[in-house]
């Protein structure tokens, strides 16, 4: 009997650990600095799905397949695109 | 023979195929128009649910039926399934809220990993009751899952998304598989030949989608899978900060470095999360890089199940298969995979239209999404750390891991370069 109660708060405390572990990365993204609060913030900020597992969970397919007013329509090579600028790593504009 | 027709109505692997076919069929005739999922939140988790408890339910109800049905037709014990699908169904919708917080989205902790760990949590503490591992069908879900994923492979849409990005993704990407099946069997010695292939996959496709097809295709260990899913996903969070900042201590040109995140970024979403922190034009580069690769792994589970069929799975000894018997030992769900992107990018869009099949497709994807997370819920209740740490013994698979991934991103630098750079001058379409 014990070890059947130890076992159930074994898994109450795995699960309030997950929760725990949820509320400091919501925390860590407000307030985090460097590169990696920056990279997170920004995808907060732009409402991007970093989670998405394959290219039609990125949004809506349409974006991909419509060929006249699709997002991703006609993109090829264009190296006259400028160059990043070295400065200043993970700069968010 | 007669045995082969009777596996038509009684293999998993061809009741994948069937449960596609009836969930595609619903969609594109519309009479299933829409497939709710919990959507996104801040601090309440309540709102992942607005309006949708009653789709949702209504969802569980109408998919374990339709899974209910199948298995009862197998011949297998439908009703010591229900009850296990329904836990397992809850456990998904637990790990899609956990995936849907704002914060948890932006850092790329996709749900399969919420899936796993709320699995491995349960097997782990109480231990996963018969009752429920009845209902836990992982190989039934994500071979379902698998062929409609092959529905959403456009091979069309490669022939206007160019030859630079063909040649970076497609140059790339075998390469670096041969190059890390050849170091992980002939140099480290992996002791599994699955476990390489799939990091292999993992590594230079797409990450936990293309390590999930590749499984499949050769019949990896469901631990195996979940290690690589585990691994993929680590590097994934680590690149996706790390990359762009490289791109811009190098001065990379913004085409070049869209097109280097692209081919080297193994999650999806972290490449539009990492392109976009570039600009906007290095994220269409970099998801467009990442598209065609997406559509490679159609390629790679049909040459990786034909592989295994044909050659690692062959006693040495005995004289070359014939074609049945390749075809008898062939995946077919691997075929059903295949085929649904077949008919979708050479029928149904020529048909239809684009704009009607990426309508499809939103709705397809959402059932594909649900059959994943429930086969990674059921993989984590099958699973226990020991076996997980076994895998992991001596560090091979992370050694392999790392050096393919170092030989991938300075190749796809180079062809980054020479193609988006100006030097070989390849035009758009």
């Amino acid at each position: 009997m014990r070890g059947h109660v130890s076992r159930w708060l074994r898994l109450a405390a795995a699960l309030a650990l997950g929760a725990l572990v949820m509320a400091a990365v919501h925390a860590m993204t407000a307030r985090a600095t460097g590169p990696f609060g920056r990279a997170w913030a920004h995808n907060v900020e732009r409402e991007i799905n970093a989670s998405a597992l394959f290219y039609t969970e990125l949004g809506d397919v349409r974006e991909f397949t419509d060929r006249r007013h699709g997002r991703y329509v006609g993109r090829g090579a264009n190296p006259s695109a400028g160059h990043l600028a070295p400065e200043s790593a993970m700069a968010v504009e | 023979m007669s045995s082969e027709l009777q596996k038509v109505w009684k293999s998993e692997d061809y009741w994948a195929i069937w449960f596609s076919i009836m969930l595609l069929a619903g969609v594109i005739t519309g009479t299933i128009h829409g497939v709710p999922r919990p959507g996104t939140w801040v601090t309440d988790p309540r709102t992942a649910f607005a309006g949708k408890v009653v789709p949702i339910v209504t969802l569980a109800l109408g998919l374990g039926a339709l899974l209910t049905i199948g298995i009862w037709i197998m011949r297998e014990a439908w009703r010591r399934f229900v009850p296990g699908y329904l836990v397992v169904f809850a456990l998904a919708v637990l790990s899609f809220v956990a995936a849907g917080q704002q914060s948890i989205r932006a850092m790329g902790l996709e749900y399969v990993l919420w899936a796993l760990a709320l699995g491995l949590i349960v097997a782990n503490t109480v231990g996963t009751p018969q009752w429920l591992l009845a209902g836990a069908k992982s190989e039934l879900f994500i071979k379902t899952g698998l062929v409609l994923l092959g529905a959403e492979i456009l091979f069309s849409e490669i022939l206007r998304l160019g030859a630079p990005g063909l040649i970076v993704a497609w140059g790339v990407t075998p390469t670096v598989i041969l190059f890390m099946w050849f170091f992980g069997t002939r140099w480290l010695r992996m002791p599994s030949k699955r476990l390489t292939i799939i990091i292999a996959a993992a590594t230079s496709v797409c990450g936990v989608s293309a390590a999930i097809a590749t499984a499949a295709a050769c019949r990896a260990k469901k631990q195996e899978l979940t290690l690589v899913v585990g691994m993929t996903m680590i590097f994934t969070v680590l690149m996706m900060v790390a990359m762009p900042a490289a791109a811009r201590l190098i001065g990379l040109d913004v085409m070049v470095g869209g097109a280097w995140l692209g081919g080297t970024i193994d999650a999806t979403g972290a490449v539009v999360a990492a392109g976009a922190m570039l600009g906007e034009e290095a994220e269409k580069v970099a998801a467009i890089i990442k598209m065609i690769q997406n559509i490679l792994i159609g390629v790679v589970a049909f040459c990786v199940a034909l592989f295994w069929v044909t050659r690692v799975d062959r006693d040495p000894s005995a004289p070359r298969p014939s074609l049945m018997e390749v075809w008898y030992r062939f995946p077919k769900f691997i075929l059903g995979f295949a085929l649904a992107s077949l008919v979708f990018s050479f029928v149904l869009l020529p048909t239809v239209g684009d704009v009607r099949v990426g309508e499809i497709l939103n709705v397809s994807k959402v059932f594909r999404a649900w059959l994943f997370c429930l086969a990674f819920v059921a993989i984590g209740l099958e699973s226990n750390f020991k076996e997980l740490a076994r895998q992991l013994v001596g560090g091979k698979p992370i050694i392999l891991y790392v050096v393919g991934q170092s030989f991938n991103i300075v190749l796809t630098l180079l062809a980054a370069w020479l193609v988006f750079g100006g030097v070989l001058s390849i035009g758009a379409p």
